[in-house]
Formats: C-alpha cells, structure tokens, sequence
C-alpha cells in the first residue's frame, strides 16, 4: 500500500504559509536580556528597526557602541557634567553624524528596552543624553497586549 | 499483419512525483522559520522631538503647556495629575491605591485616558503633553500613561523626575488632614477652565 502523501504535503504548506506570514522579522533584531521583562502596552504600533539602548537597573548597553556602561554614569546633575559623559556624547553624535541621509528621513530613531520596574530616573537620565546627542524619537519597546473593555 | 495492428500495446506508465525531495525541503522550511522566528509581539511608543517656542507678543496668552505627572505620595497611593498654563490655567488630580500590578495599570491608564479626553475636549487644538514620572516610579507606569493619552494627544515629551517629584511634594495634600479613609481612592478637581 503507498503512503498517501497528498494530504501529508497540504498540511506542510498551511504551516509554512502559517509561520511565514506569523514571522516578525523587521522586529529579529530585538534583542531583549534574558530574564528582562519589558512592559506591556496595548499601542497597537509596530516596532521599528532602529538602533538601541537597553537598559537595566545595573547596566546600560548601546547596540552601536561596544561595551557595557553602569547605571551610575547616566546618574549626574546638570552642574557636574563627568568626562565620561562627554566622551560618550561624542561618540553617540559621531555615530548619528555618519548615519546615511535615507535613515534620517523620518527623523534620528532610537529604540529603547528596559525592564518594567526600571526606576522612570534610570530612564529619564539615559534618553536625556540621547536626545542631547542628536537622536530625535524615541521608541519605547513594549510587549503588546489587548486592552480591557 | 493483422498481427501488428491487433498486436498489445505497451502499457502507458506514469511515471511518479517524487516527493521526498519536496518533503524534506519543506521540513527543512518550517524547521528554520521555527528556530528564527519571535511570536512575541513588539509595539511602540513614539516620543517625538521636542520643540522651542518663543513668545514674542505680551498680549498672547501664554501657551496652554499641559503636563501630566504620576507621583507617590507619602500615604504610598498613587496620584496622578494634569495641569495646564495658559489664559485659563486650571488641574485635575486623582489619588488611588491599587492593590496588584494589574489593576495599577488598568487605574494608571484609566484615568490618564479620562483626563486627557476632558482636557481634549475643552482645547481640541492641543496635541502635545508633557509626561513625567517620581523618580522611583518604575517604566511600566511611564507606558502606561502614555497608553491612555496616546489616543488624544499625538506629541509626547518627556520631562524631568525632579520636576515631578518637586511637583508631588508642592501639591501632596497634608497628612494630617482628615481625609476619606474608607475609600482607597479619591478624586479632586480644581481649575477654571469651562
């Protein structure tokens, strides 16, 4: 008796057409830490390719930039600016400086993941140089979810 | 002769698919979109650039600059506030105390929905909103508010956690006085905007 294959082959395509059409490539890149939780949001906005910050209540890393940063560098007052501050806003401008035309066309991006219970000052402190430094929006990461009626 | 013409035909064979190269590229297909693919769905809040506006004419009301602050408050509730400048400055504020995460995003995102909705409907032209946060306040909240005034008001920008907590103490209702206790929430509102 030969293997009725017809229906074997049928299923295979429904899963494929399935997972293709399931995928989030634009979004591959996003690379959450593990045992990150980042928040839920119910934006219905899709996520965006865009360089990225992610921060963490003890480090924050820069995907363009190599190396980890501690919080504690983000953490100055407006008065006591740290050289270490100043480099990194350098090269942060520097990288925005060298971005091609066509990836400014709707303006400098920045995608930001944090964990949920990030203290809003981490945050802030963080986007502050940023945004100083020439990113223009920020995108906050968010795990969708549907909101209650 | 006759031989020939009544002579058996060979038998048309047919020859068959072979699908054992088609099923294993097919296992290799959903093998490789399993291992690389995320089903975890990413949204996205977008805070748009911040702006510089200049008043040049003393006779022009200065600009509404609404903000909107969620704060902590020395009871441990939440209070959450929206003030505004402009000719007619006016605040609305509610305190609340949720019990779990969940609920305290539902609350945040609630009344954060309500006040941006009201504040909306008496200066429609208005589309930028000022957000901050206490300083201990954890990110989820910021997304939260954000949530519930992302339908109304399109230009958020973030502002300072000093400005917040500064705010938070100025206007932090004395502990001494007598208040609602049955509730865990209340409500204030205050302004004359009409």
């Amino acid at each position: 008796m030969e293997l009725q294959l017809t229906a074997m082959i049928d299923i295979f395509s429904m899963i494929v057409i399935f997972l293709i059409l399931g995928s989030v490539f634009g979004a591959s890149e996003m690379v959450v830490p593990e045992g990150m939780e980042i928040p839920r949001s119910i934006s219905k906005e899709g996520a965006e390719s865009a360089p990225r910050v992610t921060i963490t209540r003890e480090f924050v890393q820069i995907s363009f930039l190599s190396g980890v940063y501690p919080i504690q560098t983000f953490q100055t007052d407006p008065v006591t600016v740290t050289s270490e501050i100043t480099r990194l806003e350098n090269e942060i401008r520097g990288y925005v400086q060298r971005l091609p035309a066509e990836a400014k066309t709707s303006g400098v991006l920045l995608n930001v993941i944090a964990d949920r219970e990030t203290p809003y000052e981490n945050i802030f402190n963080v986007v502050k140089i940023f945004r100083k430094s020439g990113f223009e929006t920020l995108l906050f990461v968010a795990a969708g979810e549907e909101r209650n009626k | 002769m006759i031989d020939d013409i009544f002579a058996k035909r060979p038998k048309r064979h047919v020859q068959d698919l072979n699908i054992v190269p088609i099923l294993d590229m097919f296992t290799t297909i959903i093998f490789f979109l399993l291992l690389s693919t995320g089903f975890l769905e990413y949204t996205k809040l977008t805070v748009p650039p911040s702006k510089v506006s200049t008043i040049t004419d003393p006779v022009v009301p200065p600009p509404l600059a609404p903000k909107i602050i969620l704060a902590k408050t020395k009871r441990e509730e939440l209070r959450l506030f929206m003030f505004w400048s402009g000719e007619n400055p006016g605040e609305v504020s509610e305190t609340f105390k949720p019990l779990d995460e969940r609920e305290r995003r539902e609350a945040i995102l609630r009344i954060s929905d309500k006040f941006a909705r009201d504040f909306s409907a008496k200066y429609p032209k208005e589309k930028s909103l000022q957000v901050g946060l206490g300083s201990k306040l954890p990110y989820q909240d910021l997304i939260s508010v954000m949530d519930g005034v992302r339908d109304v008001m399109s230009d958020l920008v973030l502002i300072s956690h000093h400005e917040a907590d500064a705010r938070a103490a100025g206007t932090e209702p004395d502990p001494e006085l007598p208040t609602r206790a049955s509730t865990n929430k209340k409500s204030t509102e205050q302004g004359t905007n009409g």
